[in-house]
């Protein structure tokens, strides 16, 4: 490959991500100030790039006036995660809650409203009502992308970001981004980058070994949890990983928020239903673990008693939005929903806070410990996100940098920094020959599944970091052959770069929390007297991997003990199964 | 490749190709025009609505869904009309997106077209922008012979929420067509207690079809019909499961201390979806007279209803 | 190391009747988030070039004539 061209533009703000999150920040930063410079990068196409590519089956929590309020709901996500929780955070998502519906709403997003136009909230537990369905949720990206538009926001597609550039102050600086297709690099210079990247979705491997069968949208690779961590921001809580009950093999969502309230629910080999936890937690999943490590499993999704015209409207549903094709999938194996249980199963493990409550950590104006720098959805630190959290916090962001922009100029990058990662990002295209991308992808992947996937042994931990050791020694080798194998040798290097970390925050917090999700066999106990606070990962002056203990701000909405308590005695009391 | 491949106003190129003697050329002109901004890219697609080519009139119909203005749904409604059904129900697509409130009196005047599907397409789009002009067609159209009709008619008045509409949605739940019926149902939803079309919603938990008597538990539930009680403790009993959940959902909404002994049976069902239901009925009415019962259920085979009778009793003690 | 390649199945399939690539449409390769689509040079069709698909379906679609269908890969079908 001949040496690709760098063009260098500046702007006043640069948002990474295209998907959910990131849409809405350049839009509310633009509708703040229509003057302000705003380009959003993506690496794939904004129009249908990102978790809800193909729309979305509902709102997961939506607080709604009238049928929960935000300070229950902050209690409930305090509850639901153990306690170490930033409130203001969580209070900020809330309360913006209902006025993006209504936004959204307003830019034709479809919600489904009862017969006299109002909102058709579903009641899923008796703790409070969150759920808002949308089966007609097909339109979201169209949405998005029109009103971005509208308003005139540059996009760049197809460049993914690969490090954020930093002043000699510590201040942003702007970005790095190569060019899938092409490989040329943009350099975008800006006073305030909000990064938007998503989830860490391709770091354990599905157990069909198809590497891109991942629940996440596969391009959510984790680059936004490596570069943060590059530029030397804190990530919150890595440890608390995401695992999800899914279709098994499909590795696509059960939907039990949308068959739910239809009457679906999740049962054992027997036709009963085992899980107890309400809310979709480390709790959860550690009673779907157990039910499948019981004997009692397989998991089913369980719709087979339902009446035929419900059983269709359910399909609809889930067979035109979101992951459409698992209609396909259904039908190639002759499930039926009709006739049989739908098997289930335990997800390989990730970084996401859209399910559970790690990531780049923020406050609640989404801003990161590096000034200039926000964190918006599955990446940053605002627990049980979902899609409405993701637009929300978006949108906060948004906001904040625009008047963040206001009030500084642009820090100049340091030119060194920048060759370092031009020769860093190239190196793999210097080689003839070598090991490829897949290959040292899937490998990493696989020592991933084999020894951080909860329950967690410190042994086996430390056996996978050596390994990951190994495989960052063989970097020197990896080779790329065109820009398309280029893109998937930064990202496997990004994959790499999240099992570290993944790795490091598990053992860094000696205890069992958040359920399956820290499950840790040598701490089993929760011990709130050391460990009620956050962890923080971080790169220190030496360029090393390093933690501190972050207290848990004092709470805006009291939770007491006995609250607390109680939603821990709701929970079945089942032997704790062999390891 | 240019940095910034989204939302050119460069039209030129554009223009000739949606001018090309290819119709296959024209068709791919018309899809990239909704990525432009801009009247002339309105006007380049307007003109596409008018392709001799069915497909190219179809790709320009669906891409001034990314267009707004008066002038798009102007011809966007000539387009319902197009000869080619494709073409139509991409129109009709495209049009039900818009939030044009001054189309409204072209939208008006197309419910009441001859062709059903001109109708129901009108009588959607006009749905969201709950016009009060609106209703005389809406009313018309709950006569219409074509379901399809009837049932957005019905969803233009419940959006409205048009009291003055109520002798119709009366005669409507009546209608020969179950869906029409559950769509009354639906509509009824604004209802206020007391009020006229009570009886009607509360008539609808007898109606032959479960999915009519299930959606008027529904909307029953939600506006708290006090009227209702008596009939929803009988739906307890329906046939019909899904109707008896949703009964019991209403009951313990509107707190009916005198549904009690009527739920407390329900804990016995087979089905735990039901149980699971009753026993939160029985938790949101929290009176100490359910306690024996739901004591009794408290070993429930099922988790989640163990758990709702936990939350239940608890709700009940704390009432005596 | 040399690096040598291995055949695969490929799960997206165009119907090279229906696609009308040479018209100058390129809908399916734009959209996809995994970049796997890409116009044969030669024969002016879309074809699938990488085995790196997560079933999403905007290639599908929004394909203008349904010339995309997208199976299920073989290892999670
Ligand atoms: C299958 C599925 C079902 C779900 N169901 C629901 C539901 O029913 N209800 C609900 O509320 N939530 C649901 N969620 C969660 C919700 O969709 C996500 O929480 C939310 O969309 C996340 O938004 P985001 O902006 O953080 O990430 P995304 O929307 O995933 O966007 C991340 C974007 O960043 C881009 N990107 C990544 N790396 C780079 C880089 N290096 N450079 C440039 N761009 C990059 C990606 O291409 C992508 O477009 C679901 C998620 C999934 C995957
Ligand atoms: S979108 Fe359809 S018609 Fe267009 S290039 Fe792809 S397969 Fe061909
Ligand atoms: S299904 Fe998704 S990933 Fe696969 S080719 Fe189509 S757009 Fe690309």
């Amino acid at each position: 490959m001949s040496e690709p061209k760098t063009e260098i533009i500046e702007t006043d703000l640069l948002v990474i991500g295209g998907g959910t999150g990131g849409p809405m920040a350049a839009i509310k930063a633009k509708e703040a100030n229509p003057k302000l410079r705003v380009v959003l990068m993506e690496k794939a196409n904004v129009k249908r790039s990102g978790a809800i590519s193909m729309g979305m089956d509902g709102l997961n929590n939506a607080v709604v006036p009238g049928y929960a309020t935000p300070e229950q709901y902050v209690k409930e996500i305090t509850v639901a995660n153990d306690g170490i929780v930033n409130q203001k955070a969580v209070m900020a998502y809330a309360t913006g809650s209902f006025p993006m519906i209504q936004y959204l709403d307003k830019l034709g997003v479809k919600f489904e409203k009862d017969g006299s136009g109002e909102y058709n909230m579903r009641k899923v537990h008796h703790m409070g009502t969150y759920v808002l369905p949308m089966p007609e949720g097909h339109n979201v990206k169209k949405v998005l992308y029109r009103q971005l538009r509208r308003l005139q926001v540059a996009v760049t597609n197809r460049y993914m970001a690969t490090r954020l550039l930093k002043g000699a102050d510590g201040r942003i600086a702007g970005a790095v981004g190569v060019n899938t297709r092409t490989s040329e690099f943009l350099v975008v210079k800006a006073k305030a980058v909000i990064l938007a990247c998503g989830a860490a979705g391709r770091l354990g491997l599905p157990a069909s070994g198809y590497m891109f069968g991942t629940y996440e949208n596969a391009a959510n690779c984790g680059d936004g949890y490596a570069m943060a961590y590059h530029a030397g921001a804190e990530l919150a809580n890595l440890e608390c990983y995401q695992i999800n009950p899914l279709i098994k093999d499909y590795n696509g969502p059960s939907c039990a928020y949308v068959t739910g309230p239809f009457g679906g629910f999740t049962a054992n080999n027997k036709g009963d239903r085992f899980i107890e936890c309400d809310y979709w937690s480390g709790q959860m999943m550690l009673e779907f673990w157990r039910e499948l490590q019981s004997g009692n499993g397989p998991v089913y999704l369980k719709m087979d008693h339902l009446a035929e015209e419900t059983i269709s409207e359910i399909e609809t549903i889930l067979h035109t939005n979101e992951r459409p094709s698992r209609g396909r999938f259904h039908e190639r194996r002759g499930n039926d929903y009709r006739k049989q249980p739908v098997e289930m199963h335990i997800s390989e493990i990730g970084f996401c806070s859209g399910h559970s409550a790690s990531g780049v950590a923020v406050d609640e104006f989404a801003r990161t410990t590096v000034p200039g720098l926000y964190a918006v959805g599955d990446m940053a630190s605002v627990p049980h996100n979902y899609m409405l959290g993701a637009f929300v916090n978006g949108g906060i962001a948004g906001a904040d940098a625009a008047e963040y922009c206001a009030n500084v100029d642009l820090a100049a990058h340091d030119e060194g920094h920048l060759a370092a990662e031009k020769e860093r990002v190239l190196a793999p295209t210097r080689r003839e020959d070598g090991l490829t991308p897949h290959e040292m992808e899937f490998k990493t992947r696989r020592l991933v599944n084999d020894y951080l996937e909860p329950p967690k042994v410190t042994a086996k931990m430390r056996i996978g970091q050596r390994r990951f050791a190994e495989i960052r020694d063989d970097l020197s080798a990896l080779c790329a052959r065109d820009p398309h194998e280029l893109l998937r040798a930064l990202e496997m290097q990004t994959i790499l770069d999240c099992a570290d970390m993944a790795a490091a925050a598990s053992l860094y917090r000696t205890e069992s929390r958040w359920g399956f999700y820290h499950l840790r066999v040598d701490h089993p106990e929760t011990n709130d007297d050391e460990w009620f606070c956050h962890t923080a990962l971080y790169k220190d002056e030496n360029g090393q991997m390093a933690h501190a203990k972050r207290a848990v701000d004092p709470y805006i909405v009291p939770v007491e003990a006995d609250e607390m308590a109680a939603y821990h005695q709701l929970r079945v009391k089942t032997p704790a199964a062999a390891e | 490749m240019p940095v910034f491949d989204a939302f050119d106003d460069d039209l030129d190129d554009l223009k000739e190709r949606a001018a090309d003697p290819d119709a296959g050329v024209r068709r791919v002109a018309m899809m990239e025009l909704a990525e432009q901004v801009g009247p002339e890219a309105i006007v380049l697609l307007l003109k596409g609505l008018g392709d001799p080519d069915p497909e190219v009139r179809a790709a320009a119909a669906k891409a001034l869904d990314e267009h707004d203005g008066p002038e798009v749904v102007e011809g966007l409604v000539g387009s319902l009309e197009d000869p080619d059904e494709t073409v139509r129900l991409s129109a009709a697509e495209s049009l039900a997106d818009k939030k044009e409130p001054s189309c409204g009196p072209l939208l008006i005047e197309r419910a009441e077209h001859s062709d059903p599907f001109v109708q129901a397409a009108a009588l959607r789009a006009l749905r969201e922008l709950t016009l009060p002009d609106a209703l005389a067609a809406a009313l018309k159209a709950l006569r219409n012979p074509a379901p399809e009709v009837r049932r957005e008619g019905l969803g233009v008045i419940g959006w409205l929420k048009a009291e003055q509409a109520m002798p119709a949605l009366i005669a409507t739940a009546s209608d020969e067509d179950p869906t029409v019926r559950r769509a009354t149902m639906s509509a009824l939803v604004f209802v206020r207690p007391g009020g006229p079309g009570a009886s009607t919603l509360v008539a609808g938990l007898s109606d032959p079809h479960w999915q009519v008597r299930e959606e008027a538990a529904v909307s029953a539930a939600k506006i708290r019909l006090p009227e209702a009680t008596v009939a929803l403790i009988g739906a307890l009993g329906d046939d019909v499961w899904q109707v008896r959940i949703k009964a019991a959902n209403a009951l313990g909404r509107l707190k009916a201390e005198s549904a009690v002994d009527a739920l407390g049976p329900l804990l016995d069902s087979d089905i735990p979806n039901l149980r699971k239901e009753a026993a939160a009925a029985l938790g949101e009415i929290a009176s100490p007279a359910a306690i024996p019962a739901l004591e009794r259920a408290m070993d429930d085979p099922d988790p989640d209803v163990r758990k709702m009778i936990r939350w239940a009793l608890g709700r009940c003690h704390a009432a005596v | 190391m040399p690096i040598i390649t291995h055949a695969k199945s490929a799960a997206v399939v165009i119907d090279d009747a229906k696609c009308i690539a040479e018209k100058g449409c390129t809908v399916c390769v734009d959209v996809c988030p995994l970049d796997i689509l890409a116009i044969d040079e030669g024969r002016q069709k879309a074809f699938m070039k990488y085995d790196e698909c997560w079933y999403c379906m905007p290639c599908e679609a929004d394909c203008p004539t349904g010339a995309v269908k997208v199976n299920i890969p073989y290892l999670l079908r």
